[in-house]
């Protein structure tokens, strides 16, 4: 007995020792799903899974809901639509109906109005029995009318015109307005009293149902109308991406954003973007829409209604836009907007590779991964458009390809429309906002047109548009508001960023920023950096990296970006505009490319880019020469192409670029050669005026030259002009020139120097205030006994620049053609010298 | 002389590492030990972390081009007699492996010594040693050293301390002695002379800070597996796996990047690289503080080391001059600021940041 229970005991110690010991010792990690609970836990977890399995179901069923009887609710707009476009006619009808029967009550005061039960079952009769027979008539001119309008479109056009809300309702108010007549009629049998008030309402119905006629009428003939069916599938469509996107559809609903017109006021708030069943059907709808959008561009072409059809390109590049600019406001971790789609798996993917053998191993295939197809809207568009541009039969008409340039100009550089404040630019172009793959596709597209286009007056259309991209890519992130304007972005970005944090804390979240409809690039660094700063708060209570840090930082990613983006886009943009060149295309339009290739020098030269415009001037300086070289003196004065040149060539000086200066020198010249061509010889201002022009560059080169101690500027000038004029004594002339100016009246003189200060003052200026920068020094003449006398000046090397800045600022741009013509003549000078010389030399 | 690892010499050190199960539960260290047992929680920040506060460098040879050796010399014994000096850094240092060990359990070198000393304070925020000392003959000389150091199970450990007397009290608990038959568990009493105590040099260790973080950290694994069960289970409608059906895992993976990025500020490490994007302004102050945090626990353990130890070697040995031990090959915290200034100032690059922080036995790195 004893032993047995030392067993016992024994068995016991045993079991609860590991019992403790299970219970202090560590334990095996065990994966979150294969841990087991207690069986109560279980249940209530499977319990509360159900409840809120329901809860989510209920939840997304009652949005629907909402949104549908949202939906059918704005079909009350037409009763209001009704009544307002036929106000007039009300007002009409009532003043005829009141001005006679005033008279009745005014002579008859005794006279009461009252409807008996039979007058009020008769007029319901009549409402009855005249509702059911217009609905019978309209129905059927409605069927024949529709058939006959819809017979030269495909059955999609045709079931989707069929669709329209505004019929749908007139015969749907037509119906209801006989039931009711009817059944007030049937209750009215059966009652000994008058039903006033089914009986007012009666009426109205029928009221409203012959004033509906009217509207029913003008839609019904404009709604047929291809320009409308494409109008009412992008309106559609532009609807459906409202609703999917978090700026039209914000988290929280405010009236901040009401005041900012960011969203809609008054507008019963659904979180459509929420619900999958909603959002998945705007993606089929918008899909669906697409489709019948190219069936009815189809079907006009066939019919030969190419002016109708050309609208529908125009409309797909407006809705492209419209959605790149709010594209980057829609959820892409949920796979409803962007249909998802399998993405096979490849052997080279260490981190997928075990996944991809344990699944193939199964023999039930190759492992695919899900993946949205985030361009999935855009591909659609941009397919449309190319094979509408790689149809050799479409392409023959002048109308399509007018609408792809419209369109193409749409896409890439927006649109401007007359506002009230003039010109201004309501539509932004896919670079604008930062959309760059989207554009290089459109780009490249844009380009394979211009060697398709076959008529002339396209042709003309092309070259605007070539310009309108030009301008839009070398404008970089600024925007072009107004077509002289150009906002500064950084400034905007600047506050954007410091709106986000106060002290060491973040004070917006990603709801803010999209809220401030940023383009895509800024919105995604902007989201990217506010996140970062969510992290060092989380980690450590507060911001660690200072906002100024921030800022910078962020500044010079998007410079860099802007850098980046503009060369590539210009570099491919110059690359197609010298393809194009090569083609057989008519001079006007070569010539036009010149004036494209300058503006976008000019805008680069603006914008200070000195460094990518000389990498521009050294890639393509040959292709540059013979392009400006081909143009012939009537092009050359048609097309103003001297401002551009003088503009690059004086600042080149003024920046001290020597190789757009070199470039502009040359180029400034052949334009003298020009100008000198077609000048009337018979007037001396004018000759005049163009003989001094070389000198007015002479001169300010030689400025620069001696300021800078480095000839090169007034060398080059002076060589080239040598070349063009061999046998001229340069001196001499610009002397001559110089001095012809004081023998002229004061009316030509004035003309000139108003011309030349207007032209070439303000380059002389920015050079000689300039002087003013470099430290003091006294000038002193004489000597005693008959006094001396000083004068300031600066210190410098140069008499030249010492005497300049000596003397009255008043005739500054004077005393540099005298010190470039004193110059050229010591260089005459010297040459003859020279020359002497090398006649001694050979005599010997 | 040559011992066996885990052998003292007198009985008395025998025992002192046991496990307790039931004192290691009862005050929390089971749950730490747990915390850095795999990558999803806190592995790599203690076991990764703690050799680089010596760790082991490859010098280039200059007898032979191309080689390196490697080699973990940072200590230098300071006494005004050099003979002692060579001697007692010799002892110290790693060109005694092989002939004798000279710390602990684990290591071979004061270099080691110090790792696991700071594996130690990583996740206990304390680590206590029992000294064994005997008669050492380093060239024909005989000193007092401490032969050996012994770990002591810091859960069952009691410091007394009064009047500058300090002796410990190890005492194993009754129910482990109940559940454990394994161990021949025995308690132990040790003098000032015999322990040497490291403390964390703040509140809390980085592991019982990080404690509260452990869930987060592994969230978006967690998520992923929760949303693949329900996917493969549509019939399951378990609150969990139901709630997974209605979200999408990048939020979670980005709640767990970000923990991480907390926990590895809460050790004082580098942040980048872990799958959440950060300002390089950030990334480069957290570099910073985390080369200056490793300064700090240098000088901790050696200014303790001196205190406490180098102290009794002087007086064990009679000498009448303070000994002291000194480490090198490190940049300095005032270079590290001055550093972290000139980037602040955008006067240096982050490269240009990393090269100047370099510590002196990296830039002879191969």
């Amino acid at each position: 007995m004893g032993i047995y229970v030392k067993e016992l005991l024994e068995k016991l110690k045993k079991r609860i020792s590991k019992k403790l010991n299970d219970t202090f010792s560590e334990k095996d990690y065990v994966l979150i799903v294969e841990r087991k609970m207690p069986w109560i836990v279980t249940k209530f977890l499977a319990t509360t899974g159900r409840i809120y399995h329901i809860y989510k179901d209920r939840e997304e069923k009652f949005r629907v809901t909402l949104y549908n009887f949202r939906d059918d609710f704005i079909n009350i707009q037409i009763l209001y639509e009704i009544s307002m476009h036929s106000r007039k006619l009300l007002l009409l009808v009532l003043l005829t109906f009141l001005i006679p029967s005033s008279t009745y009550f005014f002579f008859y005061t005794k006279m009461s109005f009252i409807l008996s039960q039979g007058s009020i079952e008769s007029l319901l009769l009549a409402y009855f029995a005249g509702i059911t027979a217009l609905l019978g008539i309209i129905f059927a001119f409605y069927s024949v009318g529709f058939q006959i309008a819809t017979s030269k479109f495909s059955s999609e056009v045709t079931d989707y015109i069929n669709q329209e809300k505004v019929g749908k309702f007139f015969f749907r108010l037509l119906v209801i307005a006989g039931l009711f007549s009817l059944m007030t009629l049937i209750i009215q049998y059966g009652v000994s009293f008058p039903l006033m008030i089914p009986f007012v309402i009666a009426t109205f119905l029928v009221t409203f149902s012959l004033l509906g006629i009217l509207i029913f009428k003008d839609d019904y003939i404009t709604k047929l109308k291809p320009h409308n069916i494409f109008n009412q599938i992008y309106y559609e469509n532009l609807k459906a991406i409202k609703q999917v996107n978090e700026y039209h559809v914000p988290k929280v609903y405010s009236f901040n954003l009401i005041r900012n017109k960011n969203i809609a006021s008054f507008k019963l708030h659904i979180q459509t973007r929420n619900s999958w069943s909603i959002v998945m059907t705007h993606q089929k709808n918008t899909d669906r829409r697409l489709k019948i959008h190219e069936s009815l561009f189809r079907d006009l072409i066939r019919e030969g209604s190419i002016d109708d059809a050309s609208y529908g390109i125009r409309a797909l590049g407006h809705f492209l836009v419209n959605y790149i600019e709010i594209k980057h406001f829609i959820d892409t971790d949920k796979p409803w907007w962007f249909p998802s789609y399998q993405e096979l798996v490849s052997a080279d993917n260490i981190s997928m590779f075990p996944l991809k053998a344990n699944y193939e191993a199964q023999g039930i295939g190759r492992l695919g991964i899900s993946k949205s197809l985030i361009t999935w809207l855009e591909d659609k568009i941009i397919n449309q458009l190319e094979t509408i541009q790689n149809d050799l039969e479409l392409m023959k008409y002048p109308k399509i390809q007018n609408a792809l340039i419209y369109a193409y100009e749409t896409i890439l550089a927006g649109r401007f429309e007359k506002t009230n404040l003039g010109l201004q630019k309501t539509l932004r172009g896919t670079y604008e906002l930062q959309e760059f793959e989207l554009t290089e596709r459109v780009c490249k597209l844009f380009f394979a047109l211009g060697g398709k286009i076959n008529d002339e007056s396209v042709k003309g259309e092309y070259i605007n548009t070539l310009g309108q991209i030009k301008t839009t890519i070398a404008d970089g992130f600024y925007l072009r508001t107004f077509p002289g304007r150009l906002d500064d972005w950084k400034n905007t970005f600047k506050s954007n960023i410091t709106m986000l944090f106060k002290g060491e804390k973040t004070i917006k979240d990603v709801s803010s920023i999209i809220q401030m409809k940023l383009p895509k690039y800024f919105h995604e660094i902007l989201i990217d950096y506010l996140n970062r700063m969510k992290v060092e708060e989380f980690a450590e209570g507060k911001l660690i990296t200072p906002e100024s840090w921030l800022v910078n930082e962020l500044i010079k990613i998007a410079e860099n970006k802007e850098k980046e983006m503009r060369e590539k886009f210009l570099y491919s943009f110059l690359d197609e505009i010298f393809k194009l060149w090569e083609q057989p295309l008519e001079n006007s339009i070569k010539n036009s490319f010149n004036l494209i290739i300058f503006g976008l020098f000019n805008q680069l030269i603006s914008a200070k880019e000195w460094d990518f415009l000389e990498k521009i001037i050294t890639k393509y300086k040959q292709k540059l020469f013979k392009l400006i070289v081909q143009v012939d003196s009537d092009n050359f004065i048609e097309l103003e192409l001297r401002e551009p040149i003088e503009f690059g060539v004086f600042n080149g000086l003024v920046a001290r670029n020597k190789a757009i200066f070199d470039f502009y020198n040359r180029i400034f010249f052949l334009t003298q050669l020009h100008l000198g061509t077609k000048i009337d010889r018979t007037n001396p201002t004018e000759v005049l005026k163009l003989a001094r022009r070389p000198m007015m560059l002479g001169a300010l080169a030689y400025l620069i030259s001696e300021l800078d101690e480095d000839f090169h500027y007034v060398k080059e000038v002076t060589l080239v002009a040598e070349v063009l004029f061999p046998n001229a004594d340069l001196g001499t002339v610009f002397e001559l020139t110089k001095d012809m100016k004081v023998g002229l009246g004061t009316s030509m003189l004035f003309q000139i120097i108003y011309e030349e200060s207007s032209r070439y003052r303000p380059y002389y200026r920015e050079i000689i205030n300039s002087i003013s920068d470099l430290p003091p020094d006294i000038i002193t003449s004489g000597a005693p006994p008959f006094g001396m006398s000083s004068r300031q000046t600066v210190k410098h090397k140069s008499e030249f620049i010492r005497e300049l800045a000596s003397r009255n600022r008043f005739a500054d741009m004077d005393e540099c053609f005298d010190g470039y013509v004193e110059w050229l003549k010591k260089q005459e000078q010297i040459k003859k010298l020279l020359k002497i010389l090398e006649v001694a030399k050979n005599k010997k | 002389m040559r011992r066996r690892r885990h052998t003292p010499l007198s009985k008395r050190f025998e025992g002192t590492h046991f496990s307790d199960p039931f004192l290691e539960w009862l005050k929390g260290f089971t749950r730490k030990k747990l915390a850095i047992k795999d990558v999803t929680k806190l592995s790599n920040e203690v076991l990764s972390y703690r050799h680089e506060l010596f760790p082991v460098r490859s010098v280039p040879m200059p007898e032979n081009p191309g080689y390196v050796r490697y080699n973990r010399d940072f200590f230098t014994v300071r006494f005004h007699n050099e003979k002692v000096n060579k001697d007692l850094t010799a002892f110290f240092s790693e060109d005694r492996y092989g002939r004798r060990i000279v710390s602990n359990e684990y290591g071979h070198d004061l270099a080691d010594f110090f790792t696991m000393a700071f594996h130690g304070l990583l996740v206990n925020g304390v680590d206590v040693y029992a000294i064994e000392w005997d008669k050492v003959k380093i060239n024909k000389r005989y000193y007092t050293l401490p032969i050996a150091f012994h770990w002591i199970n810091p859960a069952t450990l009691h410091i007394n301390e009064n009047d500058n007397k300090r002796y410990l009290v190890q005492k194993f608990s009754s129910i482990s002695k109940f559940i454990v038959s394994y161990y021949e568990y025995k308690n132990h009493i040790f003098s000032k002379a015999e322990s040497l105590i490291f403390n964390y040099p703040a509140s809390a260790s980085p592991v019982s800070e990080s404690l509260k973080y452990l869930k987060k950290l592994s969230q978006g694994m967690d998520f992923s597996l929760i949303q693949g069960k329900a996917n493969i289970e549509p019939k399951n409608y378990s609150l969990e796996l139901e709630k997974a059906r209605y979200r999408s895992s990048a939020q979670y993976w980005r709640q767990q990047n970000m923990t991480r990025v907390k926990v590895r500020r809460i050790f004082n490490q580098s942040i980048s690289g872990f799958g959440v994007a950060l300002t390089t302004y950030y990334e480069v102050y957290a570099y910073a503080e985390y080369k200056k945090h490793l300064n700090i626990i240098r000088d901790y353990f050696i200014s303790q080391f001196n205190n406490q130890i180098m102290e009794l070697i002087r007086e064990k040995n009679g000498f009448a001059t303070p000994l002291q031990i000194t480490y090198q090959g490190f940049t300095s915290s005032d270079k590290i600021d001055s550093t972290f200034l000139k980037y602040k100032e955008g006067k240096i690059s982050v490269d240009e940041f990393i090269d100047e922080l370099k510590d002196s036995y990296d830039t002879n790195t191969f």
